[in-house]
Parts: C-alpha cells; sequence; structure tokens
C-alpha cells in the first residue's frame, strides 16, 4: 500500500495565528517560491517533499485582497493543495475600523488518519490604536475524510502592536470540532463521548524587520477543557534573507498544532526555499494606503516646510533630502499621522519619505522625479 | 617685488589651506560610506571629476542619496557618472558663466528630459542673473507632464514679464493641484499661467518701466 503522506504548507501560519497588521509592502505583488521541506506528522517517518508557494496581494486605499496557495510533493505520496483567498475592507483610509473575511480550501492525504480535504472561512473584526490595536473573529470549516464528515469553529481574539522595527501579537482562541479522528492523531486525549471537543490555545507572535533580515517567531500553547485532555506547546520560527530586490532565501521551521477548523494535523516542518518578489510601484501618493504631503509657509528668507505622512499603521516613517546631505530623519508621530518641519534657506531641494521598509517615494503633492534608484525624489522650490 | 612675493605666497596658502579643507570635508563626508567598495569608487568617482572641474557638492550628494537608499555600489557609480555628463550638458547650454545652482538645477532639467535649446533660451533672455529658480520651475512643470515645449515657452514669457519668483513657484504648485483634480497638465498650465500673467504688466510696459530687462549682448 502506497504510504500516503500530509503536506503542510507554511504560509497558512500567518493567516492562521497572527494577523498582525495586514498591510501590504506595495499596491501590487506577486511571490513565488520554491524549494524543499523535511515533514514529520506526529508519531510516523520524516518525508521530505518539494514545495511550491504562489502569493497574491493587492491594496487599495481602502481594500486589500490576497490569494496564496500551496502544493507539496513527495516521492512516496500524493500531492497536497492548500489555498488562501481574503479580503479586507475598511470603511475610509483614517478609520480605525477593518475588517477581514476569506475562505480557505484544502486537499490532503494524511498518513494516519486518510485522505481527503477541507473548506474553511473566517471573518476578523480589526480596530487600530496607533501602532496597535485589537480583533475578534470566529471562523467555521469542514473537513471530509475517507468519507468520513466533520466540522470545526473557532473564535479568537487579540491585540498586536509595533515598537521600532518589531511587531507582536497575541491571541487566544477556543476551537470546537467533532473531528476526533484528527485530536486523536494529534494526542489530544478525549476524556467522555461527546458530540464535539475543545481545546483551548494562545499565541504569541513577533515579527522584526530590519535591512535584508526579516524574522517571524511563533509560540503557540494549547490546553484541553472538561472534553479534553491535552498541554501541548509548539514554536515555530521563519527567516528571510533578501539577497536583491528580487530574490530571497527563506528558512522556516517548528511544530505547527493541528487545526480543528482547517483539518489540518499536527505537524513538525522544517524548509529551505528560494522566494522571487514581483512588486508595483505605485506611481501616486498612496502608498501602502497612505498619502503624504509637503507644506510650504514663506517665511523671510526662506520658508518652513512641513512633511506629512498619513500612514497610521506604520512603524517608522523617514524622510531624507538635500536639506539634510541625505541623513534619514524620524517623522515624529501626530494625531493622524507622522510629521517633521524644517526651515529652508532659498533654493531647490529634493526629498523623498519611506514608509516602514518600503521604497522612498516623492510625497504627494511635489513634482516626482525618478532617483537613478528604482524610487522617487519630490522637487521643492524656495523662492 | 617684495610685496608681489608676499601677496604670491598669502594666495598660494590660502589656495593650499582651502583645497585642504575641502579634501578634509570630502574626506568626513566619505567616511558615512560604510561600504569599502563603494567609498573607494566614490573617492575615485569624485576624484576624476574635481580634475574635469566639476565640483564635489552634488557629486557628493548624489552618492550620499545612493547610500542612503540602499543602492547598489554599480547604481550609485552609474548615477554619479550620469549627474557629471548631465554637468557637463548644462554647462554648455548655460554658457558664458553659469553659477554652480545654475548647473545644478541644469543637470537635474537635463535628467528630467528637458531639451538643452530651453536652457538656452533661458540663459539667452536672461544672461546676467541666476535663473537657477526658472529652470527648477520648469523642471517642475515638467516633471508633472506639461511637454517641454510648452513649459519652456510659459516660464519665457513669465520671465519677460517679470514674473517673481514666488509667482513662479506659485505657478507650478497651482498647476499640480488642477492635475490632482482632474485637469489636463497643458490646460493646467495654460489657464494658471494666464492668470499670473493678467498681473503682470505688458512686456513692451516692463521694457519701458525697466530698460535692464533688455537681455544684455
Amino acid at each position: 500500500m502506497t504510504p500516503r503522506f500530509a503536506a503542510w504548507v507554511v504560509f497558512l501560519g500567518g493567516l492562521l495565528t497572527a494577523p498582525v497588521a495586514g498591510r501590504a509592502q506595495s499596491p501590487q505583488e506577486l511571490r513565488v517560491e520554491a524549494g524543499a521541506a523535511e515533514l514529520q506528522q506526529l508519531g510516523r517517518d520524516i518525508r521530505t517533499a518539494t514545495l511550491l508557494n504562489v502569493s497574491w496581494q493587492r491594496t487599495e486605499t481602502r481594500f486589500a485582497s490576497m490569494f496564496s496557495a500551496g502544493a507539496t510533493w513527495a516521492r512516496d505520496s500524493m500531492a497536497a493543495l492548500q489555498s488562501v483567498a481574503a479580503l479586507v475592507w475598511r470603511p475610509s483610509t483614517e478609520s480605525r475600523f477593518a475588517t477581514e473575511a476569506g475562505a480557505t480550501g484544502a486537499i490532503f492525504g494524511l498518513s494516519n488518519i486518510g485522505r481527503g480535504g477541507n473548506a474553511s472561512t473566517y471573518l476578523r473584526q480589526r480596530v487600530r490604536f496607533g501602532a496597535g490595536g485589537v480583533w475578534g473573529g470566529g471562523g467555521f470549516g469542514s473537513s471530509v475524510r475517507d468519507a468520513a464528515v466533520s466540522h470545526g469553529t473557532g473564535v479568537d481574539m487579540g491585540g498586536w502592536g509595533r515598537i521600532g522595527a518589531l511587531q507582536g501579537s497575541m491571541m487566544i482562541a477556543r476551537y470546537r470540532t467533532d473531528d476526533w479522528p484528527l485530536f486523536e492523531a494529534a494526542r489530544i486525549y478525549l476524556n467522555r463521548d461527546a458530540a464535539s471537543y475543545d481545546v483551548n490555545d494562545a499565541t504569541v507572535a513577533l515579527h522584526y524587520e530590519r535591512g535584508d533580515l526579516t524574522l517571524d517567531a511563533s509560540q503557540s500553547w494549547r490546553n484541553g477543557t472538561r472534553t479534553t485532555d491535552v498541554t501541548q506547546s509548539a514554536l515555530f520560527g521563519a527567516l528571510a534573507w533578501k539577497l536583491s530586490p528580487r530574490y530571497a532565501v527563506t528558512v522556516s521551521g517548528g511544530r505547527q498544532l493541528a487545526d480543528p477548523v482547517r483539518g489540518a494535523p499536527d505537524a513538525r516542518i522544517l524548509s529551505a526555499a528560494l522566494r522571487y518578489t514581483w512588486a508595483t510601484v505605485r506611481e501616486s501618493d498612496d502608498e501602502y494606503g497612505a498619502s503624504s504631503y509637503v507644506r510650504m509657509v514663506p517665511t523671510d528668507g526662506g520658508g518652513t516646510v512641513v512633511i506629512h505622512v498619513t500612514a497610521p499603521e506604520a512603524a517608522i516613517v523617514t524622510v531624507a533630502g538635500s536639506f539634510s546631505g541625505w541623513e534619514p530623519i524620524q517623522l515624529r508621530r501626530v494625531s493622524d499621522g507622522w510629521e517633521a518641519e524644517r526651515v529652508l534657506k532659498p533654493g531647490r531641494y529634493r526629498i523623498a519619505v519611506k514608509v516602514d521598509n518600503g521604497p522612498w517615494r516623492s510625497p504627494g503633492n511635489l513634482a516626482k522625479m525618478k532617483d537613478e534608484f528604482g524610487g522617487q525624489n519630490g522637487l521643492i522650490i524656495i523662492p | 617685488m617684495n610685496f608681489m612675493r608676499r601677496c604670491s605666497t598669502a594666495a598660494a596658502l590660502v589656495v593650499a589651506v582651502a583645497s585642504t579643507a575641502a579634501a578634509q570635508q570630502q574626506d568626513v563626508r566619505l567616511t558615512l560610506i560604510r561600504d569599502d567598495a563603494t567609498r573607494e569608487v566614490v573617492r575615485q568617482q569624485l576624484g576624476g571629476a574635481l580634475s574635469r572641474g566639476v565640483p564635489m557638492e552634488p557629486l557628493m550628494a548624489k552618492a550620499l542619496e545612493g547610500v542612503a537608499k540602499r543602492a547598489s555600489t554599480k547604481s550609485i557609480k552609474a548615477a554619479m557618472a550620469r549627474l557629471e555628463e548631465n554637468w557637463h550638458r548644462a554647462a554648455k547650454a548655460l554658457a558664458p558663466n553659469p553659477t554652480d545652482d545654475e548647473l545644478s538645477a541644469g543637470a537635474d532639467a537635463l535628467q528630467q528630459k528637458v531639451p538643452e535649446s530651453a536652457l538656452r533660451s533661458l540663459r539667452k533672455l536672461a544672461p546676467g542673473r541666476s535663473i537657477a529658480l526658472e529652470i527648477g520651475v520648469l523642471t517642475q512643470l515638467v516633471a508633472r507632464n506639461v511637454e517641454p515645449g510648452q513649459a519652456s515657452k510659459m516660464v519665457l514669457e513669465l520671465m519677460a514679464r517679470k514674473a517673481t519668483g514666488t509667482q513662479l513657484t506659485a505657478l507650478s504648485s497651482a498647476v499640480q493641484e488642477d492635475v490632482e483634480a482632474g485637469l489636463a497638465p497643458a490646460m493646467a498650465l495654460d489657464l494658471r499661467g494666464r492668470g499670473i500673467m493678467s498681473l503682470l504688466p505688458p512686456p513692451s510696459a516692463v521694457s519701458t518701466l525697466n530698460p535692464r530687462s533688455t537681455p544684455r549682448p
């Protein structure tokens, strides 16, 4: 009998556990990731697999949409596919509120509990407060495995925040499912016969970006309830090192707990891949759903220049220009964004702003000039 | 004779001190470039450019801009070379005695695809004063998608009618606002340009009131 094998796609972890901010790095971005992974379901042999992930996201002023699909193949197993589609909507760019809705689909062959598929939906409401916020939501999923149908539900709530380049989130969740084979395969012991079984989860996730390096880590804890007996913890980490603006090497590894909503099993993963990113650069001022402008107030012998960037979810906003010898200056947070003020003598100045680790762009209301480094400068003239 | 010798010695000393100070300044700013390979390339580019009569400041600024934007050494070198090339083209177009400010503005304008003929026309109209601001406004208008021919014609017309620097920069900002509101750049420039001109005396009156407005031969 051909061994059946579970594929477990790493990128799902981000949507499952840490909706840190749901922001896009570019107005439109396509990522293709290809590599190899070692996967191990609880109590089973380690399998080596080839993996391919494709994700696409588009950010408009009030909408963000994303789609991810992943596939893995192992020498002695069937292929497995997983996909996620999500839409984020906010009433206006200044609004504190954002609603995220998504659907996932999966086809899998589980070596310990059978092959099948899953479909699920989820809904989250976020409320932002400065560089952080809170969310609450829930999801529902149905799995079919070896002709048996099961259902799972989950409710979660949490908060996120940023300090400089470090972002973090904390989440608590409660899951309920009648998929007892999934729980048993994950060594979640059932206390008694029941129509459905519950577990409680808590997750802390961290995201750090500096220069070419991006680090992600999450730690989850799972505890049983009256119907289950379990105490588990799982650590997962991922590292991406940018080789060029388009290529990056990614390494990730750790354990992911069984997901009762998406029907995914408890598994250990170690993967390495090469990632290719294609992203568009928006020509307008609306970058990352942010807008920027420069206001000039004439003074005797020059002018006061106020640089304003509306980017409520940004962690750092910087400005650099010929006025500062191209030394980046951090903007200070104000009620509806970020601001810096400089008194300039009469003359011509080139200026660019950067939101987090995005590209250098001209403030929206300035004449935009290409900077010969793949970005833009705005041109200011003080008469 | 002794007096002449002392003067020469003093002048030589001043030049030596100034050169040393410039070199020290260059060294200080070069230390801001942490990558050894980039720093060496920038040093070589600066040395070459200085020997060809291009001032250090704009090239150093371009290099520091590249460093701030995490550009590759190759990109920084190419950008400095292009700037130097545009600097030489601007020097020809703005001859005979352009200031560094004018040349810097001219190099920016050429990078933005403003034709050299437009720079020559501006210089012809105002040979005796700095036209850095006017070149800057022309560059802004072209960057705002106004066709270079139309933009230079408008700037020349406003210069001929003695528009102030404040009026010229206000024109550029107003065009931007109109374009953002959905107006075509050409129409926005036409409307805003006429608006400013309606506040200015006609060219003949300007010439009568201010004889120095006539371009010098």
